[in-house]
């Protein structure tokens, strides 16, 4: 394995690829940080470009494209409240208030140092266990999943603190009801559309999240008492004080760990992992903002590494951005799965190692940008809001030039603001319309496969482990009360 | 900067929508309507072909705008009405695109369209683990007509769909209820690909494209194939087998309904010269595709002959009332 390694470095850090894979970080980040534009959409808008190398280089290119989308994603849902991309939706709880606070290049820097110490925590737990890990993929199915996703939407209520918890589990039900609208996941028939064709496919998720964040947000501004823009914004934010910096690193060493387990299994990996990550530190860490921005942007980079393992070791892709990776893989001739250690051990080690490459240049790279970027919240609320309320539409209509969905997204942007006014907690909204597919998906075919024997999620004990502690975070609150 | 042309193009489409104007550049071009999101295979098909015709033609301006949404039916709306202001836009489609119509999904069909090409043929497969106990299909179709085993068919998305269609004309050519399958639905074939490994599921149905690469790695074994060839990796086609069940995800081309007859000779032609041309035939083996080169009439018999095929197989699965 160590002779790979080193071969990997040395494919990886020749100054061709080096300058590849800065060029993808360059190029993701830019994608990632337009609306509605994710790590899918960027690789798949790279693909021409990577055609033009040879493979090790354009696949490190596109490691790049893909962490660069990443980070992308978590400055505007830290800066405008507008998470482009499922994953970074837990980024947004802490990250804009500070940013309101007048600490967005703190915020910045945090996530990108959480980035880098995810994504590199990543490569490393991939580099070391690449082969092995591939069985946990293979152990989670229907039940297991649907179990899991059950956990997440238990958090979340449970988590929300004793006043918020019946807000927090009705708007977790709006969502989930919200998710239900489309084509049935299994049976394929159509459910909720009003016959319309535009609602075939269920609320795009872009459309759902920049109505209930970034709209809601804009309006609320809009409303309220007009504020004047806060903080400072110098090269000086990077740098994190000692003290906060080792409370910081012990946050992401857990949610890195985390985060890349539940990324190898496939599905919402990062997504799922960011959740349970912020949910986690919220209940046993110091609650504190910092910890709240690290958590998520830890988690859901080494999630994104995570969600390689099936890739390379099954040449099954475990996410939809890995997914778009197997075919570019599989457009140079190669072939990923468990022959390719073997086979082409070069171009094997060459994207794990590039991958950390890549983690290291996203940081150089991006660092210097953050004191600019961070401006954009210093600007004059009428000049915020309009350009919130533009970034919002034009993320709807970029992907989809539908006048339809506009019209949805103001009419959904307007319930969140009602919503919002009466002190309901939207995130548990968007939790709920992300999982209630992977739900009813899983747990109906979990149902099937026992002739719809419930039952069948006790017999299998991983299931059965997650529904435990499922019962357990449900009865933490009475016990918190006995205490106190 | 490479990497913008595209994200630039799809501003620029923004703002020429926007404009309401219907005005092209005079420049001869083509603009690819794709009704699916980046990343699948509708798109990979749309950029392969427009890379070909580029190499082929170095003038040549090659746009694309993906349209996903309503199972195409979004892109199909938009492509319809607007049909006397498209100037060079050509539709990419696909067999749902027969299927959808059928099931009343959108109110559109191919008969609203001006078929110019078939390019690619995705057969589909029905694929088992490597230590299976099934050897062959004859197996499966034992097991499932014996009805003592509960056998468990992934496939890659919703019932009613190519995935689940392929295996109830398998079923049906073997004089099985197609209704009466186990069938489960997966997010995507990579999905049904992984519940197949991890035993969740004994038997998968999917697209060759899809599920080639796996069998050559040895992961999975394809059992059949529903094409008519012979010459692949050591899979049989279902013909071979005795079963006479071709049936093929098709990707092809489209004009607007109102093209005239002189344009469509004209687009045909060029279809004709670009699919044989080393740059296509190169994106071929890339992806691993067939070709499939149909072109005008042919092309339209095709789809009505699909047409009548897919509506009796879902009347039978009850997806359409007859």
């Amino acid at each position: 394995m160590a002779e790979g390694i080193l071969t990997g470095i040395g494919t990886a850090l020749t100054l061709q690829n080096v300058l590849w894979v800065a060029f993808g970080c360059l190029a993701g980040t830019l994608i990632g940080m337009m609306p509605g534009l994710g790590p899918i959409s960027a690789i798949a808008l790279m693909i021409p470009v990577s055609y033009s190398l040879d493979p090790t280089g354009g696949l490190i290119m596109m490691a790049g494209v893909y962490y660069g989308a990443v980070f992308g994603g978590s400055t505007s849902s830290i800066l405008i409240n507008a998470p482009g991309v499922a994953s970074t939706v837990a980024t947004s709880f802490d990250g804009y208030p500070m940013a309101r606070d007048g600490q967005a290049g703190r915020a910045l820097a945090i996530a990108a140092y959480a980035s880098f110490f995810g994504g590199t925590m990543g490569a490393i737990i991939l580099l070391i266990f690449a082969s092995s890990l591939a069985a946990i993929a293979l152990h989670i199915q229907s039940a297991e999943y649907s179990a899991l996703v059950l956990l997440a939407m238990t958090c979340v209520v449970v988590f929300a603190g004793s006043n918020a918890r019946l807000p927090s589990l009705i708007t977790l039900l709006l969502g989930l009801m919200l998710g239900t609208v489309g084509t049935d996941p299994m049976g394929g028939a159509q459910r909720f559309t009003l016959g319309l064709l535009e609602l075939s496919d269920g609320i795009p998720f872009v459309l759902l999240v920049m109505a209930t964040f970034a709209l809601a947000e804009a309006f609320r501004l809009a409303i309220g008492e007009p504020q004047l823009p806060r903080g400072s914004f110098s090269l000086r934010d990077l740098l994190i004080p000692l003290a906060l910096a080792r409370r910081l690193f012990r946050v992401a060493s857990r949610s890195s760990v985390l985060g890349f387990i539940i990324g190898i299994m496939p599905g919402a990996g990062a997504t799922l992992a960011s959740f349970f990550a912020y949910d986690l530190e919220k209940r046993i860490g110091d609650g504190s903002r910092e910890a709240g921005v690290t958590a998520p942007e830890a988690a859901n980079n080494a999630a994104s590494t995570g969600s390689f393992v099936p890739l390379l070791s099954l040449g099954v892709p475990g996410s939809g951005t890995s997914a778009v990776l197997l075919g570019v893989m599989l457009a140079y001739g190669l072939q990923p799965g468990p022959t390719l250690v073997t086979e082409q051990p070069e171009i094997f080690w060459g994207v794990i190692i590039s991958m950390y490459v890549g983690n290291v240049f996203l940081l150089a790279l991006n660092l210097p940008l953050i004191p600019y970027l961070a401006r954009i919240v210093s600007l004059p609320q009428q000049v915020l809001i309009p350009l919130v309320i533009v970034f919002a539409l034009l993320g709807v209509l970029l992907t989809t030039f539908s006048v339809f969905d506009l019209a949805l997204m103001l009419l959904l942007a307007l319930g969140a603001t009602v919503l919002r006014a009466f002190g309901f907690p939207l995130a548990p909204l968007l939790l709920g319309f992300i999982l209630s597919g992977l739900f009813e998906e899983n747990l109906q075919r979990a149902l099937m496969l026992s002739d719809g024997d419930v039952a069948y999620l006790l017999n299998r004990p991983i299931a059965l482990g997650i529904l435990l502690m499922n019962a357990a975070i449900c009865l933490l609150p009475l016990w918190n009360r006995s205490e106190s | 900067m490479k990497c913008q042309v595209p994200l630039l193009r799809r501003l620029g489409l923004l703002i020429i929508a926007l404009a309401l104007s219907s005005a092209h550049v005079a420049a001869e071009r083509l603009h690819l309507i794709i009704p699916a999101g980046p990343g699948g295979g509708l798109d990979a098909t749309a950029r392969a072909l427009g890379n070909a015709v580029v190499t082929m033609d170095q003038q040549a301006k090659v746009s694309y705008e993906n349209r996903s949404g309503g199972g195409g039916g979004k892109a199909m709306a938009y492509f319809v009405s607007n049909a006397d202001t498209l100037k060079n836009t050509l539709l990419v489609n696909s067999a749902p695109l027969i299927v959808r119509s059928l099931q009343g999904l959108f109110p559109h069909s191919y008969r609203d369209l001006t078929p110019i090409a078939g390019l690619i043929a995705d057969p589909g497969v029905i694929a088992v683990r490597k230590d299976s106990k099934f050897q062959s299909w004859r197996d499966i179709a034992a097991a499932l007509k014996g009805g003592k085993d509960r056998v468990f068919i992934a496939g890659g998305s919703v019932k009613g769909s190519l995935d689940h269609i392929t295996l109830s004309l398998l079923a049906q050519a073997e004089g099985i209820d197609p209704r009466r399958l186990r069938y489960l639905a997966y997010d995507g074939g990579a999905k049904a690909q992984l519940a197949l490994l991890s035993g969740e599921v004994d038997v998968m149905v999917s697209g060759l494209g899809e599920t080639l690469a796996a069998h050559r790695a040895g992961t999975v074994r394809i059992l059949g194939v529903t094409n008519d060839r012979d010459d692949m990796d050591g899979m049989t086609s279902f013909v071979d087998q005795g079963l006479d069940v071709v049936f093929y995800n098709w990707r092809g081309i489209f004009a607007p309904l109102s093209t005239s007859a002189e344009r469509r000779e004209e687009l045909k032609a060029l279809m004709n010269t670009v699919t044989n041309t080393a740059a296509w035939q190169e994106q071929l083996a890339r992806y691993g595709w067939q070709p499939m080169f149909l072109s005008g009439d042919d092309f339209t018999a095709y789809l009505a002959e699909q047409e009548i095929l897919l509506t009796g197989v879902m009347t039978g699965l009850g997806l359409i009332r007859p």
